[in-house]
């Protein structure tokens, strides 16, 4: 996984739902080759939560402590939106160049 | 090891790797970290064993985000110059202090720990030192005495063994500050990992 893709997956994670921090790491876990050192999550969403992408919010639990929810805000969304642009062009950009060297080697 | 051991150990681990950080940072990161462990342990679908590798080394964690960049110049320089600067009649202190609060590698507490830790420090220590040893020498070269003198008077200074623990507590904190700097210094922030779109800042 190049990391500089990982915050905009953890953000895409957050696009439908609020997550809290265990249930985020599994879900990216479960996604092959996203995270080693699913540890390296945390410091990340502090970062995102630094930069105003993602919001936290304390809530009760069905079981033991409260958990800290993390939510994309609306600058998140933006950041999310560009990206998604962005990386659509790229790969259908390298798809493009990809594509004749593929029917050369079938 | 049993497992609230080994949930400890790990935490204790985290948090040492994690020393150079900002306090309040540190202490999100392993609020996460614990919280994370707990709820692998009340899920109880892994040994917790399995848990802890899946999260990595404590060090990975502490330095994501982080690369670890050699000292330049004007840190080393920095570093040396605010403990040992001012000997050099002051000046190389307050040399020390510019080179400190032009680098970009330090953030401003770590340059008011480092301005204050010299003249508040060690140095009034050293001095009154210094200044003890003078009288010292002055009153026992001021004292007469005769062949029969079995004065075993330290001449009204400190005891030796109180003096060399004054001088061994006054090196410490420089010699700690000192290591802080530089680790702060070596720890920049990861250029590379930011965002490839920054948001606009309302």
């Amino acid at each position: 996984m190049r990391r500089g893709l990982l915050p905009y997956c953890v953000l895409a994670m957050l696009r439908d739902t609020e997550r809290y921090g265990f249930e985020l790491v599994q879900a990216l876990g479960s996604v092959d080759g996203m995270v080693t050192g699913q540890g390296t999550i945390y410091p990340l969403l502090s970062r995102l939560r630094r930069q105003g992408l993602v919001g936290t919010t304390w809530r009760e639990s069905t079981a033991g402590p409260p958990r800290r929810y993390y939510q994309l805000t609306e600058a998140g969304r933006t950041a999310l939106a560009d990206f998604t642009r962005d990386w659509t062009q790229l790969r259908d950009s390298v798809d493009t160049l990809l594509g004749p060297q593929e029917k050369d080697t079938p | 090891m049993t497992d609230d051991r080994l949930a400890a150990d790990y935490l204790r681990r985290l948090r040492r790797a994690a020393r150079a950080m900002p306090r309040a940072r540190r202490r999100e990161l392993t609020d996460e970290i614990a919280a994370h462990i707990a709820e692998a342990r009340a899920a109880g679908e892994q040994p917790l064993q399995r848990v802890l590798d899946d999260l990595g080394d404590p060090k990975d964690i502490a330095a994501t985000g982080r690369v670890r960049r050699r000292l330049g110049l004007q840190e080393v320089a920095a570093v040396i110059l605010l403990p040992l600067g001012g000997f050099i009649f002051v000046a190389g202190w307050i040399v020390g202090l510019i080179l400190l609060w032009a680098s970009p590698r330090w953030r401003w507490p770590d340059k008011l720990l480092g301005t204050l830790f010299w003249p508040f420090g060690y140095a009034g220590v050293l001095y009154g030192l210094v200044g003890g040893a003078f009288a010292n020498a002055a009153n026992n070269a001021g004292s007469f005495c005769g062949n029969g003198c079995t004065s075993t008077s330290q001449g009204g200074g400190m005891p030796t063994w109180l003096e060399v623990l004054i001088l061994v507590a006054a090196f410490v904190p420089p010699a700690a500050v000192a290591t802080w700097l530089v680790l702060r210094a070596r720890w920049v922030p990861d250029q590379t990992e930011q965002p490839i779109s920054e948001p606009a800042r309302a």
